[in-house]
């Protein structure tokens, strides 16, 4: 693993300032007093030896408005999941959230030996190609539906509709029975071995099906495969694309403006991925803005100030982390809207864990996925 | 061979059982690893998959009668969780790892050491050594090729 002089080098971490901008923008340090991108930064450089021990290297949520706002772009969020990294190296164990339960089915995911049976949510309709050379991306949406059953999110559905999208595109895709886990959440919790595992393990499984191309409509894989596989793996040579900018798409939701009769309000929730780190913040609200009827409205935070969902990769959620999601909320509350959509599987989840836990102001508000409310208004205009 | 298993069993029918056992001299194979909990409901699918994670073969839960919770009305907590990680184990395919939940009335020892055993065959006796089982996938592969051509 590389030296932490190194990472100071690539992450840009020497020209931080102590400016502060970074802690008045970032949701964490709203809340958490002692929790500051800055100050980490300033302990690892003034006490390297220390740092691996300290417990705030895991508040970070991973949202990137500190790297938004920073003159310098310095990029913490790598530079913390490096500190994670190396911190884990010496023994440290987080504090996974469900139980742990994300962070075992991706090791066991990872195996060489696991032959998965991960394809039963398919409906009969949506036929797959498998001779095609382009591969539909799903990552661990199946898994997810086993888990967040009894907050009645159903991940798949978010799958079911993108691929619904890609066939009345025209475009004809492959989904793999062996493909894992992207591995997003265990490098941000600082699992590199996991990683490794996971991302060899899905290479070769691209190899061995022929893969040319893969198209991903989850924010956290279309990262992971885009940005992080290039950098870790040297055998990485497929084309990755967000079925955002799949033109073909764009042009089917086009067809689907004719009879806007009903009125539906409703409010885009930017996720970080997407927004702050590929700055894709017009492609989703033009498709959203193409269905018959729906008035898109923002909610006080969007775009590049947008508020994180709350909780990252699957471990330390706790009071904090609900303050934010209670935020977010009221925020999507306080626009009249009846749905907050969202186009992430993840930022679906949490939120809804926030919306059912406890009273809060937005209870009413229907947290839906986005390719599913394409894929639904798609299937209306077939109907008529 | 014997096949690895971590039992989860409650602090009171389910360790009576595995007590009544030890005190009568009962053997089971030393591939059985036994975790004691305060009930069977403070159980969550994470800890079963992590028993998986760390290499046991199956998982055995061991708790008191429907009626005999000493912690008042039996909550159905352990279902919804067994549910839960037998979904994950199912989505990674048959070779990941087995669930079975007993429950048995408090000091049977006997019944503890049969259900074990049961559980052990079960995991053990119908797996083919994994070449034979690729070849004979590969034998029905090429019988429905010959039968769609």
């Amino acid at each position: 693993m590389a030296e932490l002089k190194d990472i100071i080098r690539q992450t840009k971490a020497q020209f931080c300032l102590d400016c502060g901008k970074c802690t008045a923008v970032c949701p964490v340090s709203r809340f958490d007093a002692k929790f500051s991108p800055r100050l980490i930064v300033r302990k690892a450089l003034r006490h390297p030896d220390k740092i691996y021990a300290d417990e705030n290297i895991w508040s970070c949520i991973g949202c990137n408005m500190c790297t938004v706002r920073c003159n310098y772009n310095v990029s913490y969020v790598d530079f913390i999941r490096y500190l994670r990294m190396k911190s884990r190296e010496n023994g440290t164990e987080p504090v996974f959230s469900h139980a742990g339960v994300p962070e075992s089915f991706m090791h066991l995911m990872a195996r060489k030996e696991t032959k998965q049976n991960r394809l039963g949510w398919i409906p009969d309709d949506v036929g797959i190609d498998t001779s095609s050379g382009t591969a539909f991306f799903v990552g661990c949406a199946p898994y997810f539906d086993a888990i967040f059953q009894d907050i009645g999110v159903r991940a798949t559905d978010s799958s079911i509709g993108a691929m619904r999208l890609l066939k009345a595109a025209g475009i004809s895709c492959n989904v793999l029975a062996d493909e894992r886990c992207c591995g997003h959440d265990l490098i941000l919790s600082g699992d590199l071995s996991g990683f490794l595992d996971l991302g060899h393990a899905n290479i070769e499984e691209f190899t061995n099906r022929g893969i040319k191309k893969i198209i991903v409509s989850c924010p956290e894989c279309y990262y992971t495969l885009k940005v992080d596989y290039p950098r870790y793996f040297n055998d990485w040579n497929f084309e990755v694309c967000h079925i955002t900018e799949v033109p073909e798409i764009s042009q089917i939701s086009r067809h689907t403006d004719a009879n806007g009769s009903v009125k539906r309000k409703v409010t885009y929730h930017d996720s970080c991925k997407l927004g702050r780190y590929f700055k894709m913040y017009d492609g989703p609200r033009n498709l959203l803005n193409s269905i018959a009827g729906v008035e898109l409205v923002e909610m006080e935070n969007n775009r590049e100030n947008a508020v994180c969902c709350g909780a990252s990769p699957w471990m330390y959620c706790g009071s904090i982390n609900k303050q934010v999601q209670d935020e977010r909320l009221r925020q999507a509350g306080s626009t009249g809207a009846e749905m907050m959509v969202t186009s992430c599987p993840k930022c679906q989840i949490h939120l809804t864990c926030a919306q059912k836990s406890h009273d809060n102001a937005a209870e009413d508000i229907r947290i839906v996925d986005m390719y599913h409310l394409l894929s639904q208004s798609l299937a209306r205009k077939e109907k008529d | 061979m014997n096949a690895g298993i971590v039992v989860f069993t409650c602090n009171w029918d389910g360790w009576s059982c595995i007590d009544a056992a030890s005190s009568a001299g009962m053997k089971y194979p030393a591939s059985v690893n036994i975790i004691k909990l305060t009930c069977l409901s403070s159980l969550n699918a994470g800890s079963m998959l992590k028993a998986f994670e760390l290499g046991a073969d199956g998982v055995l839960l061991l708790g008191c009668l429907q009626r005999q919770c000493r912690y008042g009305q039996f909550s159905g907590n352990i279902e919804v969780e067994i549910t839960k990680a037998r979904d994950i184990l199912n989505l990674l395919g048959a070779r990941s790892g087995k669930i079975k939940l007993s429950k048995l009335a408090a000091f049977d020892g006997k019944g503890f050491v049969e259900q074990l055993q049961a559980f052990i065959n079960e995991l053990t006796a119908p797996t083919l050594p994994v070449k034979i089982q690729t070849s004979i996938e590969k034998i029905h592969m090429t019988e429905r090729k010959i039968i769609k051509g």
